[in-house]
């Protein structure tokens, strides 16, 4: 009797098995699904190849419609470099570890809400959010100077070639994968700009009669040190910060605004009297207190954090207090930069603010882009 | 007709020769308004007739040059349309100037921040198409980093908003910005912009060599100071200037060479080999030029042996700008970096008098043509540790065609730009010439520029910091990003399937694209 021809799946498992090794290819039951972890740029482009020949859909993101899901988490190494203060990180190191493994050699990603440091740096940069942005350094979407990605129809690719701190060479391709999420292509690494904290460091706030007065100081703080400072600068609600410093009294108010001055003593010294004279009808926080909410120890208030957000463009300080007036819940307006800011709040808060949606014609254009790079719809 | 060429000096080698262009376009529009934009990609787009957008032609890349077709010139959309200073915004069409749209940000007491050497000649519509970058981009950014949105009339005749914080979608704005006309039209844009400055607080530095002032400035910036102006000019660039030379000269940094007082004789021979060129209008001095340049290795390694003996050094500008309280504050911490890394504070005169002339340049170009010379820049950018042999590497590979000299600007924590300035003989419509002469300048041009790009990309840099592509540098677009092409063909099939947009740009046409 001649044995029964292995099934599509079977081959696949096969294949993937040889290419990877076995020990980095499971089959699952239940569903029914093929996880394998590659350890490298060849190998997601193999992984990729074995689903193409094989006619399945593969997923980097756990989508319930792929048959194969890459688990990047084997994608963690990290290089730094202390002259030009570059990391390159695999895809699949978590936030908190590339933070951990940045900070020993004396240098840090900057702020990051710490909500987002169980995030893979692929995950971060594939579904951006706009919490993950600082005043001094922008967005983190923003920051990779190179990704290396495999695309289904084109393999392995470093966008661009050779990194620079800034091109003039045509459109930034690198901004068709971040952002994507998965779907264009699979981030495997991304070289990134560190900042080398200190050596003066302060974290300082003001209580604010009212939201209004608050977005207003932010507002001057961050256009009065030209839009380019300081690292990290949030408006918080009372009631997170007294739940963040152990129910520490607090003085009355209707926000906090907190800031994070980094860098030579002088410009530290200058960042905080800058900051204190607009926020002159405020009431001077304790350094422990703003320390609790900004520096906390690991993991602290992290289950404090809103889970929801929402970006807000370019806001003025008036519509910047009416959204978060219109929050029942705690909040927290961060990732504050030039273009903009988040505001997390509790989902049921943020439902009511209307969301921003693409226009048609911009999401038709992503949507044949992606039919363009990926024709087989091999990625989802 | 009225056509104005770009300022891509290959194609000034044939106007000063006297020689009408040969690359015309057969039509040129002046739309007023997105729709009227919008009817001509139509109309180009049903007779498959190639489109090439026009700013001011300030770009020095070939990227505005139309061979045959249309060419829309944009400057009739010149409005600011709104200043928005609670949301620190402002919206305008793209063919307003750039003197323009900051005089219009002053009124208000505002400023985008942008502020190329070419602000007078160039438009805000063609900053954004060529990732243009202002003297103040350390502080600020380029231009990329100050839009928030564009309207792009793209090939298709389709008009898109792009942003680049649509929930759910890749920026797809940084994917127009950057694409110089070859997916669509610019036709409106949103920018961020900031507060005027209330101080500035500028000045001068020494440093015995240029490696000294980089790691000066590398040490500023990784401390995280954000200088709005940063050019270190190297030696031989500092010792060409009068100015910097008499500033140094005043005093030299420790380690620099001392013998900086120069015979009268070759004081005056430096001024008149500048790369501007600007004494050389007398017939004696033009036929000493034609003649230095005409040997440029020799030209080069003189220059070799020269500067080590004569220069005092070279020369930093830093400034530093914003609340007067933090500018200083921003001042004094760099000025302990760069005291460490051996520069010599020179005061505010040197920072002021840059500030003064600090747009000269755009009007030296002309000088240099007259005076029987082509002048031409290459701005590339690499990380620190690329940085110096980038700048090794380019000056090698240049000196048998040119002499080079340097100004390190647009200076980031992690690396910087170099901006080479070349200066060659040109024989085209010289007296005695025929038409060869102009075709031996464009070979020499075209041996310049393969080897200097082909240095850069062998050096690990960036080809273009912030001038762009063109049709010059179009052959080095696949070195520059590889199978990434893959993603700017399909942009491009997506947005201009005709192929009407700006033909033979930006190495779409192929990897191995002539000159
Ligand atoms: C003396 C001098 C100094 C300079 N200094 C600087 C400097 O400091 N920094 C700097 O960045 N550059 C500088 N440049 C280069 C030049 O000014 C820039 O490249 C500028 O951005 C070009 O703008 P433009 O309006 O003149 O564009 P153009 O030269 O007319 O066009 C440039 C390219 O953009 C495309 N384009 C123009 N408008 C649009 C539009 N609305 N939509 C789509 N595509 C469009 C054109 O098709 C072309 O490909 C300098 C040039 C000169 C001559």
């Amino acid at each position: 009797m001649t044995p029964e021809p292995p099934s599509g799946r079977a081959l696949l498992l096969d294949r993937l098995r040889g290419q990877l090794g076995p020990a980095f290819v499971d089959a699952e039951s239940d569903p029914p699904y093929i996880r394998c972890r590659p350890g490298d740029g060849a190998q997601v482009a193999a992984a990729l190849a074995a689903a193409r020949v094989g006619g399945v859909r593969a997923s980097c993101t756990f989508a319930r419609e792929a048959l194969l899901h890459l688990d990047l988490s084997r994608l963690d190494r990290v290089a730094v470099d202390g002259k030009t203060l570059l990391c390159t990180a695999g895809a699949g190191i978590s936030l908190g570890r590339l933070q951990s493994a940045v900070r020993a050699h004396g240098l840090s990603l900057g702020p990051l809400p710490p909500k987002s440091l169980p995030r893979t740096l692929g995950a971060a940069l594939a579904a951006p959010r706009p919490s993950e942005a600082s005043p001094s350094l922008g967005r983190l979407r923003d920051r990779p100077r190179q990704v290396q990605a495999v695309l289904p129809g084109q393999g392995e690719m470093d966008l661009p070639v050779r990194p620079a701190p800034r091109r003039a060479a045509g459109p930034d391709l690198k901004q068709l994968l971040i952002g994507s999420r998965g779907k264009v292509g699979i981030l495997v690494s991304a070289t990134l700009p560190l900042v080398r904290p200190g050596p003066e460091r302060r974290l300082v706030g003001w209580m604010l009669p009212t939201v209004e007065a608050a977005a207003r100081a932010l507002w001057q703080v961050l256009h009065g040190l030209g839009g380019i400072g300081p690292m990290d600068l949030q408006l918080v609600a009372p009631g997170l910060l007294r739940a963040a410093a152990s129910g520490t009294e607090l003085p009355a108010g209707g926000a906090a605004l907190l800031l994070r001055a980094e860098g030579p003593a002088a410009l530290v010294a200058a960042q905080q009297a800058l900051a204190r004279a607009r926020c002159a009808d405020g009431t001077e926080l304790p350094e422990a207190l703003c320390a609790a909410w900004l520096d906390p120890p690991e993991g602290a208030p992290a289950a404090l954090w809103p889970t929801g957000e929402r970006a807000l463009s370019a806001p003025s300080p008036g519509e910047l207090a009416a959204v978060v007036r219109a929050c029942r819940g705690p909040w927290v307006v961060c990732g504050v930069h030039v273009h903009g800011a988040a505001l997390c709040a509790a989902a049921e808060d943020l439902e009511d603010l209307p969301e921003a949606t693409p226009p048609a014609p911009a999401t038709r254009l992503y949507e044949q882009l992606c039919a363009a790079l990926d024709p087989q719809r091999l990625l989802c | 007709m009225v056509y104005a060429r770009d300022m891509w000096p290959r194609g000034l080698l044939a106007v000063a020769a006297s020689v009408r262009p040969t690359e015309l376009p057969e039509v040129v529009v002046w739309p007023q308004q997105t729709a009227q934009v919008q009817q001509v990609v139509h109309l180009c787009r049903r007779h498959r007739v190639p489109l090439v957008p026009f700013g001011a032609g300030s770009g020095v890349c070939g990227g505005a040059v139309a061979r045959g077709g249309v060419v829309m010139d944009l400057k009739r959309m010149r409005r600011v349309l709104a200043i928005d200073p609670e949301r620190s915004t402002v919206t305008f069409e793209p063919g307003i100037l750039g003197t323009h749209l900051e005089g219009a940000l002053a009124r208000h007491g505002l400023t985008l921040g942008h502020f190329p050497s070419s602000i007078m000649c160039s438009t805000a519509g063609g900053w954004l198409a060529t990732r243009s970058a202002g003297q103040c981009s350390t502080r600020y950014g380029k231009i990329e980093d100050m839009v928030q949105e564009v309207e792009l009339v793209a090939g298709t005749g389709e008009v898109l908003v792009l942003r680049g914080d649509e929930p759910g979608l890749p920026d797809l704005l940084q994917l127009a910005v950057g694409s110089e006309g070859t997916l669509g039209i610019i036709t409106r844009a949103t920018c961020a912009v900031r507060r005027a400055p209330q101080a500035r607080c500028m000045r001068g530095w020494s440093f015995p060599w240029v490696q000294a002032a980089c790691e000066g400035i590398r040490r500023v910036l990784q401390h995280g100071l954000r200088p709005a102006v940063v050019r270190i000019y190297d030696e031989l660039d500092t010792l060409m200037s009068g100015q910097r030379r008499r500033a140094l000269a005043r005093a030299p940094a420790e380690g620099a060479s001392e013998q900086v007082a120069l015979e009268p004789g070759l004081e005056r021979w430096l001024e008149v080999l500048r790369p501007d060129m600007q004494r050389a209008r007398r017939g004696l001095q033009r036929w000493l030029v034609s003649r230095a340049l005409a040997r440029p290795q020799l030209l080069n390694r003189m220059a070799g042996q020269l500067v080590p003996r004569l220069a005092p050094g070279c020369m930093l500008i830093v400034g530093f700008e914003g609340e007067a309280a933090v500018a200083e504050a921003e001042e004094r911490a760099a000025a302990q970096d760069l005291l460490a890394a051996g520069g010599h504070d020179l005061g505010p005169g040197p920072g002021e008098h840059w500030l003064a002339h600090r747009y000269d340049i755009s009007f030296q170009m002309p000088k240099a043509y007259a005076a029987g010379a082509f002048v031409d820049t290459l701005e590339v950018a690499a990380d620190w540790e690329r940085l110096l042999p980038l700048y090794e590497a380019v000056r090698e590979a240049v000196s048998a065609h040119a002499l080079v000299m340097a100004h390190f600007s647009h200076a980031y924590p992690d690396g910087c730009s170099i901006y080479f300035t070349f200066a060659a003989r040109r024989q085209g419509g010289l007296p005695g010439t025929g038409p060869e002469a102009l075709e031996a300048d464009e070979r020499r041009y075209d041996a310049l520029w393969q080897t200097a790009l082909q240095a850069v990309v062998r050096a690990g840099g960036t080809i273009s910091h912030h001038h762009g592509i063109g049709r010059l540098k179009a052959p080095f677009m696949h070195a520059e990003h590889g199978r990434g092409m893959a993603l700017y063909r399909a942009l491009k099939a997506v947005l201009d399937p005709d192929g009407i947009l700006n033909p033979g740009k930006m190495g779409l046409d192929g990897p191995a694209e002539a000159l």
